[in-house]
């Protein structure tokens, strides 16, 4: 009886094992597998990701597909490191794509994108931002979205070009605090924003990690206010966003103008948490599918309207834009190869040059050629400058993304209590 | 030590064991689909760190929620080692096993003093402060960016292009285990762990020296599961503290001996053989239509589990043994008949 079970079981598990062998390969499409974070602590944005690239598939689909053919997406759902690698080995040997696109987080991307590399599998990452997920020489890589060196190296540009003349002090007068969530997203942002802060010779006064899950951040700002930065320059999910400028307000921490470089700070959420003590505070981020200049990005009301039709809600976030944007330069890829072939996509990839303001995201594509440190990545994905009017926030730098004037600096706490009175 | 072994091959069941195994040897020249021996090598390697957990958690009863703490320290210490020192990866793990189980007793030491909840909520503790330190010494475990383990493939740096090697090294990984917990669980240690479980105050009236029992197990457990870090590490070829010190990965150790069978040599086998597979398969079986349906399907099945088979999945063999047999049950029947 026993001995039955035992069997019975193993014969459950070789079935399941038998069952995942088999699987249908379609003929007359093209599919493309999408490894995203569907489900856990990063699904929100992950999925509204994969909205995007949902949205240049059917819009391809409708002009005819690529090569002939129909686009189809094998979606699988990655939510950490560990599933990432699972799902791409999936993904390559079991459902035989030959291009996969993904991966909205940077250690997601980090650890998939070797296994594609290892099967010579086409990966057009459209989100991962570690300037390390490409350098590692990887053949087969093609990074479309900014690095995050890339935001702290705007950060440090808008507080060079615009910030000091308005307020009327030099580089080597200038304070400027670091503070960023101690994951990998802010150490990479916040590195190269003091790196380069120094390089520039301004004079950093904190290099802060933080927990993005503390719950009181009253210490560093006690820190901070110590330090007394003109500049203050913060990366940070949601809830430490929120914090950071409601403890602010609480210990009367003021400074002269606040950068932040994406995440929390170019999210709705926070703003409908701070409400008017969310605007004017700067942000570094992606193309936003609202409020920024269209002859700066091209297509990107088209892309909204079409977002719109099939999800039934205008864009959530960038995410999407920037994946949408992605492959529809992924469409000409595969048309410029004229195959599925991975060296034939590879030399197709290599050989595209779309200068800048020529895609909906306002970014240009040239991936940098073999050799070059970071192979493989867009040298020209730049984030734009957004900053917050009434709790909207709008494209301000550079001039031709920019659809409202800068307002600089930044009103301290006790002007904006006498200015609601 | 080796009479159990004796005993348990005149059992005819040790056979399909035996069969199994071959199998398994064998399996690389037969399938060739690079996923299925990866979830072949997943369902090994969790049943080895299950089964790891299962000695101071199962057998002894200490509800530990931090062993990726020991997975983390192995995992760091090795590669860190590797890569300021040179040392070769397999050096390594052994150093990292000796670190782990120094570790382990230091720490396991004063918090066995603590009982059931308290006891559990300062090993999470732990393993959150080791993520923490690991994140805070950015210069010396390059902190939160992780670290990737350069390339250099060859049996020597514990590195490899195919599959099959990987299948093999947690193959002798996880026999490894079963055979320490197999020896355990006929051994007098084992039955002092399992008397230290069931009541501690009682054991040691007994005269049960249960500071030292339970040390011991907990040292054994925090060098097994360094090993599994260090596997792990060299598997994916790449750390960061995130993921090697995760809450998840020491509730995944935890889970599998729970849903196969606490307290017994092949309950964590059981148990990552229908878990692991459970899990991938859901998810690329679901993950792709609805968001997160596969997750529910799988914590249904969880609970199902846990409702209807208490002792786990090998609880309902056991139960049907004790009728049939007409010796004297042994502690752990004694205890599924309850």
């Amino acid at each position: 009886m026993k001995k039955m079970k035992l069997l019975g079981l193993a014969a459950v598990c070789l079935s399941f094992i038998a069952l995942t062998g088999t699987s249908a390969i379609g003929q007359d499409t093209i599919r493309i597998g999408t490894l995203y974070p569907f489900t856990g602590a990063l699904a929100m944005l992950g999925t509204e990701e994969w909205r995007g690239a949902e949205t240049a598939r059917v819009f391809q689909n409708e002009k005819g597909g690529v090569l002939g053919k129909k686009i189809e997406f094998v979606k699988a759902d990655a939510p950490d490191a560990k599933a990432a690698t699972s799902e791409a080995e999936r993904l390559i040997t079991v459902e035989k794509v030959k291009i996969i696109t993904g991966s909205y987080s940077s250690s997601i991307a980090y650890a998939s994108t070797p296994v594609a590399e290892k099967y010579k599998v086409i990966y057009f990452e459209q989100g991962g931002i570690a300037d390390n997920i490409t350098q590692r020489g990887f053949r087969y890589l093609f990074r479309n979205n900014p690095l995050a060196s890339d935001f702290g190296i705007r950060a440090i540009d808008l507080a060079e070009q615009t910030i000091c003349p308005k307020i009327g002090l030099k580089p080597g007068d200038t304070k400027i605090a670091v503070i960023y969530e101690d994951s990998l997203y802010g150490t990479t942002v916040g590195t190269s924003a003091v790196k380069y802060g120094k390089e520039r010779g301004f004079r950093i006064v904190a290099d802060e990690p933080y927990s993005a899950k503390a719950v009181d951040l009253s210490s560093l700002i006690m820190k901070l206010k110590s330090a007394q930065p003109h500049i203050l320059i913060a990366t940070s999910y949601v809830n430490d966003a929120i914090l950071i400028s409601r403890q602010s307000k609480e210990l009367k921490f003021n400074v002269r103008e606040f950068i932040g470089c994406g995440g929390g700070h170019g999210t709705k959420d926070t703003a409908d948490a701070l409400g008017d003590d969310i605007n004017y505070i700067f942000n570094v981020d992606i193309t936003q599918p609202r409020n920024t200049n269209e002859k700066f990005c091209p297509g990107i009301a088209d892309y909204s309207s079409r977002y719109q039709q099939i999800f039934g809600h205008p864009p959530r976030s960038g995410h999407s834009l920037r994946a949408y944007s992605g492959l529809m330069v992924a469409w000409d890829i595969i048309k410029k190869a004229g195959s599925l072939d991975a060296e034939a996509l590879r030399l197709a990839a290599l050989s595209i040059d779309i200068p800048e303001g020529g895609t909906p995201t306002g970014w240009g594509v040239k991936f940098a050629p073999p050799g070059h440190p970071s192979m493989g990545t867009n040298l020209r994905a730049k984030p734009i400058v957004m900053q917050w009017f009434n709790q909207e926030q709008y494209a301000v730098w550079p001039a031709t993304a920019a659809v409202k004037e800068m307002v600089i600096p930044l009103p301290t706490w006790e002007e904006r209590a006498k200015g609601k009175k | 030590m080796i009479r159990p072994l004796v005993q348990a091959f005149r059992e005819p069941k040790s056979y399909i064991f035996v069969g199994i195994l071959l199998c398994l040897v064998f399996l690389p020249q037969i399938v060739e689909n690079p996923f299925v021996l990866h979830l072949i090598i997943m369902m090994l390697f969790y049943a080895a760190l299950g089964g790891a957990w299962n000695i101071i958690g199962g057998f002894g009863g200490q509800l530990s929620l931090g062993h990726a703490a020991f997975f983390g320290l192995g995992a760091y210490t090795c590669v860190l080692l590797h890569l300021y020192t040179g040392l070769n990866p397999w050096a390594g793990m052994l150093v990292g096993m000796v670190v782990s189980s120094v570790v382990g007793a230091t720490i396991s030491y004063p918090c066995f003093r603590l009982r059931g909840p308290f006891f559990t909520l300062a090993t999470i503790a732990f393993a959150e402060v080791l993520r923490i330190l690991a994140t805070y010494f950015k210069n010396f475990t390059s902190g939160s960016t992780g670290i990737t383990i350069p390339q250099n493939m060859g049996f020597a740096n514990f590195m490899f292009r195919e599959k099959a090697p990987y299948l093999y090294i947690v193959l002798v990984f996880a026999l490894l285990v079963f055979l320490i917990s197999y020896l355990i669980e006929k051994s007098r240690f084992g039955y002092y762990l399992q008397a230290l479980r069931e009541d501690e105050d009682a054991a040691e009236s007994l005269g049960i020296n249960s500071p030292m029992v339970k040390l011991k197990a907990a040292v054994i457990s925090a060098a097994l599961t360094s090993f599994g870090g260090v596997f792990y590490a060299q598997y994916i070829l790449f750390i960061e503290p995130y993921s090697e010190f995760s809450l998840d990965l020491s509730i995944q150790f935890a889970l599998i001996p729970m849903i196969g069978g606490m307290g017994t040599a092949i309950g964590p086998v059981i148990g990552s053989f229908v878990l692991t597979p459970l899990q991938e398969l859901l998810r690329s079986w679901l993950g792709g239509g609805f968001a997160g349906l596969y997750l529910v399907i799988y914590g249904i099945i969880l609970i199902l589990v846990v409702i209807f088979m208490p002792q786990g999945i090998l609880g309902l063999f056991k139960r049907k043994e004790i009728v049939n047999k007409e010796t004297l049950p042994s502690p752990e029947e004694a205890r599924s008949g309850q």
